[in-house]
């Protein structure tokens, strides 16, 4: 049986870059093949010779078509929400390097405050004091992004979840084994160069403190 | 004594700057990635390099193994300030002969000392 493949190109597979066009090309085979089993289901049978054969390659196709709607609900599950998530990470990376910026500025603020009434320079003590405890209040008050940005990960968090329990239905259902999936998602060779790219790791998954690092390095 | 401090990101630069100034290190120059600190390596000489690993579009290892192939940059103090602190990270900026290694999110103390011990 042969059945045309929306949008297949051979050899092609859709790049990371493109997930909502690879979720709808995967929707649209699951809908041709879906088809095409209902159409062989509804051909009609020569008389009340049916052979074994044939009932179970209708049963194989029963199952075949089951499983096809299992995925596509699943795949239905998977589709973009309206309000895109990488916006969101996108405004906390805003946010967090906004107030950085400000909190460094305050803190250098006071720092430079702070030297004057040190070295004995300062031609307004009040006026340098006053100065210190401002900058102190202004990096408490940027510290406000933190409450910000944390429900916009939170909002991301559970999106993320629900689309990882969606995937994990849907490998289960197309019966993918753990060793077929693959072990980094930027495609890095063990072993290489950049692979060594981890970005920061906790103590669960293998990043050493700064003691340690000093013990394998002196 | 002149400095340069590699950083993807504006922050983690600003945040060295200023704790390289607190030590008394005035003479700092800034680059965004490996790239840019070599095009500025071959242009003036630097008593130290102070950098972080992931960068693109060249990383901070790749940076290292360049410098440590110039004969001339071959002792320059080399410090990799990272965030990547996986036992094969240490070991591999080690062998390509970085002279400290700090782990981000690092203290100011840590820095210093790093700093010194590199300096003596």
């Amino acid at each position: 049986m042969t059945v045309a493949l929306p949008g297949a190109s051979a050899g092609t597979p859709p790049g990371p870059a493109a997930p909502q066009q690879g979720l709808a090309r995967i929707a649209g085979h699951v809908a041709a093949i879906s088809g095409e089993v209902d159409r062989l289901l509804g051909l009609p049978f020569s008389g009340a010779d049916e052979d074994d054969m044939l009932a179970r390659a209708i049963a194989e196709m029963r199952g075949m078509s089951k499983l096809l709607a299992e995925t596509r609900a699943e795949i239905v599950g998977l589709a973009p929400p309206p309000t895109g998530l990488g916006d969101t990470l996108d405004a906390v990376v805003a946010e967090t390097e906004q107030a950085a910026m400000e909190i460094m500025r305050q803190a250098e603020r006071a720092q430079a405050a702070a030297k004057r009434l040190h070295d004995g320079t300062s031609t307004a003590t009040a006026a340098d004091l006053a100065e210190v405890d401002d900058a102190a209040t202004c990096i408490l008050m940027a510290c406000a992004f933190q409450d910000i940005t944390g429900q916009r990960i939170r909002k991301v968090l559970s999106a993320l979840r629900h689309v990882e329990s969606r995937i994990a239905t849907l490998v289960a259902l197309m019966g993918i084994r753990q060793e077929e999936a693959p072990q980094r998602l930027d495609g890095a060779a063990p072993g290489s160069e950049a692979a060594l790219l981890n970005g920061p790791s906790s103590s669960v998954e293998g990043g050493l403190g700064q003691n340690a690092v000093d013990d394998l390095f002196n | 004594m002149k400095i340069l401090v590699v950083d993807d990101y504006p922050t983690m630069r600003r945040i060295v700057r200023n704790l390289l100034d607190q030590i008394g290190f005035k003479d700092v120059e800034e680059a965004g990635n490996g790239a840019e600190a070599l095009e500025k390596i071959k242009v003036s000489r630097y008593d130290m390099v102070i950098s972080d690993w992931n960068m693109e579009p060249m990383t901070g290892l790749e940076l290292l193994k360049h410098v440590r192939a110039d004969a001339a940059l071959a002792k320059t103090p080399f410090i990799m300030v990272t965030a990547e602190s996986k036992t094969e990270n240490v070991i591999a900026a080690k062998q390509a002969g970085a002279s400290q290694y700090i782990v981000k999110p690092f203290t100011a103390e840590t820095l210093k000392a790093k700093i010194a011990s590199v300096v003596n």
